[in-house]
């Protein structure tokens, strides 16, 4: 079993760039290529150009906070990077940052989607579906998905040289 | 185009990632802890 004071400086990033990167994956994605809904577009649907201004703000104001989570995971990724006695395993950090992003979904979610309902995944029919759907599968189902991939190196299964090189220091 | 609201929408906005953020400094100090328990630097 690794030590986990080996592994909490790459994993601190991992989980900050999961929630930012996963963020810019939500915004871009889901608002703008796709438009299935903005920040507020259940509050005040952008029907008209005024009500599209109103949620491009907020829109713009997420993405601002996913960018501030980003730079941070950038900064601690660049402070792990000079240590030489941390892992510097690929499967805990991608795992991680999955994790991190699920997480962010998973939270998002609940209180964005089905408590306050500010938006919905995909607003209309079967848009309670569509919301569950996005906290089970891609909040739980990727916080599942990115712990077990990490877990494959933390309990020494299939460990990969930079771990064994890491642990023989 | 922010008046509307803007206090209540933006503690919509902050509340899931202030959340995530509370979950990710409890994850990392389980981890530390764990780290002590077994005796590790």
């Amino acid at each position: 079993m690794i030590e986990e004071v080996r592994i909490r400086p790459i994993v601190a990033p991992a989980l900050l760039l999961g929630i930012g990167l996963g963020g810019f994956i939500d915004g871009i994605l889901l608002h703008q290529i796709l438009q299935w809904h903005n920040m507020l577009s259940s509050v005040r649907p952008p029907v008209d150009l005024v009500s599209m201004k109103f949620n491009m703000v907020w829109d713009g104001l997420f993405h601002a906070v996913t960018w501030m989570f980003t730079v941070v995971g950038v900064v601690l990724l660049f402070r792990a990077g000079r240590r030489d006695d941390v892992v510097w395993s690929g499967r805990i950090f991608f795992g991680t940052m999955l994790f991190g992003w699920g997480l962010f979904n998973f939270v998002e979610g609940i209180i964005d989607h089905l408590i306050a309902g500010i938006h919905h995944v995909h607003p209309g029919a079967h848009q309670l579906a569509w919301d569950i759907g996005f906290v089970a599968l891609g909040g739980a189902g990727l916080m599942l998905v990115g712990y077990l991939i990490g877990r494959t190196e933390i309990s020494g299964d299939r460990m990969s040289p930079a771990t064994r090189r890491a642990l023989a220091m | 185009v922010l008046s509307e609201a803007f206090w209540l929408n933006a503690l919509l906005l902050a509340l899931p990632f202030a959340i995530t953020l509370v979950a990710v400094v409890i994850i990392l100090r389980r981890m530390h802890r764990g780290s002590l328990d077994r005796g590790s630097p």
